[in-house]
């Protein structure tokens, strides 16, 4: 176990490594100068060379990353070129809002998602089935921001029931309900895709463990079928919670979309409006920002697999 | 034929189908059948409704008829949804069995790379590349492959592995056989049903992603007509002239849609081991 966790550690390492110089490359590959952007088109030469000193671009490349990284492990991230203010800070404000979104269309999903996936798996080409099987390729078909669109086409102007865009009014009360009243629409939008692939793979799931011997033997000692069917999810239930877990990780970014559409102030819109506006220092410290998370997150699932499935050993 | 016979015979399927082959012959001909010229404005008539004479869509906020943005598009947005997964395939399917055969160093640098790109998420490893690459249909194409690829290497690791080891190919090496050959010739037809039901199931997906990031701006810049720039610009309008960014979103739905029924579809026909159960399995995104 500790030679385990030793080793993905120093793997966790290597990614990042790998991964910072990518992004620290790629970010200065793209067309287009970021000086020439904060300056604005009256700048002349020797100013925008001064605002080049000022953030350290006049040096060498290799100059350059060593220092972002030197203060990246010191949890500094530099500047926003676009904000001025200190990336770390805007990033995990940002961080906590995209959280909350995936948070609230994680439950909307799994709801859908196990719950249908589970009845439909349970019946094979039954009604529920084929509804749940609907239900499903209509929320892969469709495309998260034009649902998104639909909703406040929908819900906030022919019907003023819920927000348009944001995370809190501008006057009011605020507080919690507040947040919540926002989070409804953008949920629902981010929830579709999520929730119509988890509803086919524990749809696939259910029936691969109804075909396993086991359950041959719990109906032939006569258990009551309330009973399989709760061995039945028991067993599947690794294999669900991984598919959730993946899901739920593949959101982190993928709710960029739903974010733009409803100007949600998280990672995603963050990253956007970064990449947008050529901001190098916001653009870099938030990609290697979220592959963080990201790697973490997947490192963690794979510690915590056996707590749910003892058949797992780590080596 | 057979096969074409019992994949169409069932109605669902059969619809489906024919949505999708409609749709992709009104691309290539568009030309030909596209009512108007897809950037031409008509002044007196922005946001004109469904069914107005002569633009049985209506138009846009700047006065250009829908229809014909929405044949036109269906060049770009099927295109962009395509050729990447198709590019990701051949580069992913060659990496994954170059990996799966040499052991040892090159074995390990492949796979080391691509557990670093596993560390991007899909989606913003396409967004950052297409800012890298630049705007544009290509960059924009070039970028959503290369987010493909590790996942196309693992699905075709994970299987050509374990084909080392079967008795025929182990046979064929001993035989003395190149290693080309026994990568194309004896591992590449065992996997290469569940590649094209992979293929197939990523394209409906990678339509909408395409569409996404034009969305966003990041890939096809104005007036070139694509659905997903089509429904952000309509999007400035959505008060007065609901339809204009609606009408390609349906569209965009309805293609997707029925291209996911014949993927699954293909699915139940050629992958062996859903073949038996009726059950569909869709390669996990993430």
């Amino acid at each position: 176990m500790i030679r385990y966790i030793i080793r993905r550690g120093s793997h966790f390492v290597f990614i990042l490594f790998a991964i910072s110089v990518i992004v620290f490359l790629a970010i200065r590959m793209a067309p287009g100068d970021p000086i020439v952007h904060l300056a604005g088109p009256f700048a002349t030469a020797t100013q925008r060379a001064q605002i080049r000193t000022s953030y350290g671009l006049d040096k060498p490349l290799p100059v350059q990353y060593v220092k972002w990284v030197e203060k990246a492990v010191q949890g500094d991230l530099g500047l926003s070129m676009q904000l001025h203010v200190p990336v770390w800070g805007l990033l995990v404000g940002k961080l906590l809002n995209s959280v909350l979104l995936i948070v609230g269309s994680m439950i909307i999903a799994i709801t859908l998602g196990w719950g249908l996936g589970i009845l439909s798996g349970l019946k094979p080409g039954s009604f529920v089935d084929r509804l749940a099987q609907l239900l499903a390729i209509s929320g892969i078909s469709l495309p998260a921001f034009w649902f998104g669109m639909l909703l406040i086409i929908a819900f906030a102007i022919r019907l003023p029931w819920f927000p348009a865009s944001g995370i809190i009014s501008n006057r009011g009360s605020g507080g919690v309900g507040d947040v919540l009243w926002h989070l409804v629409l953008p949920a629902l939008a981010t929830a579709a895709l999520p929730a119509g692939i988890m509803i086919r793979l524990t749809r696939s799931t259910i029936i691969e463990t109804m075909q396993l011997p086991f359950v041959n033997a719990l109906k032939a000692k006569g258990l009551s079928n309330r009973v399989v069917t709760q061995h039945i999810i028991r067993n599947a239930m690794p294999a669900l919670l991984n598919m959730t877990g993946m899901q739920a990780g593949f959101l982190l970014t993928a709710d960029i979309f739903t974010e733009v559409v409803f100007s949600w102030p998280g990672l995603g819109f963050q990253i956007y409006t970064a990449i947008i506006a050529q901001d190098y220092m916001a653009v870099q410290g938030a990609v290697l920002f979220v592959c963080i998370i990201f790697v973490a997150l997947n490192i963690i699932v794979d510690v915590l697999r056996p707590l749910f499935d003892p058949r797992i050993r780590l080596v | 034929m057979r096969f074409l016979k019992k994949f169409l015979s069932r109605p669902s399927t059969m619809a489906a189908s024919a949505v999708v082959v409609i749709v992709v012959l009104l691309a290539i001909m568009a030309p030909l059948v596209s009512p108007w010229d897809p950037v031409r404005v008509f002044p007196g008539l922005r946001n004109a409704s469904l069914f107005t004479p002569g633009h049985i869509l209506g138009t846009d906020q700047a006065g250009r008829d829908i229809l014909s943005r929405l044949i036109w598009g269906a060049r770009v947005t099927l295109v962009m949804g395509t050729v990447p997964v198709v590019l990701s395939m051949v580069i992913g399917t060659l990496l994954g069995l170059i990996a799966a055969y040499y052991a040892g160093a090159l074995d390990f640098a492949i796979l080391r790379l691509m557990e670093v790109l596993f560390a991007f998420p899909l989606v913003l490893l396409a967004v950052l590349a297409a800012a890298v690459f630049g705007n544009g249909m290509v960059n924009a194409m070039l970028a959503m492959a290369v987010a493909m690829v590790p996942y196309v290497i693992r699905a075709v690791y994970a299987s050509a592995k374990p084909a080392m080891e079967l008795t025929y190919v182990e046979a064929s090496i001993i035989r003395g056989a190149s290693a080309s050959h026994v990568m194309l010739a004896e591992i590449l037809p065992s996997i290469f049903p569940s590649l094209v039901v992979f293929a197939t199931s990523m394209i409906p997906l990678f339509i909408i992603f395409a569409a996404g990031l034009s969305y966003l701006g990041v890939a096809i810049q104005p007036p070139t007509p694509e659905w997903g720039l089509m429904i952000a610009e309509g999007q400035q309008v959505i008060q007065v002239a609901s339809h204009v960014p609606t009408v390609p979103g349906l569209v965009l739905l309805v293609v997707c849609f029925c291209l996911n029924v014949v993927s699954d579809r293909l699915q139940r026909e050629l992958d062996p081991r859903t073949r038996q159960r009726h059950g569909a399995r869709l390669p996990a995104s993430g």
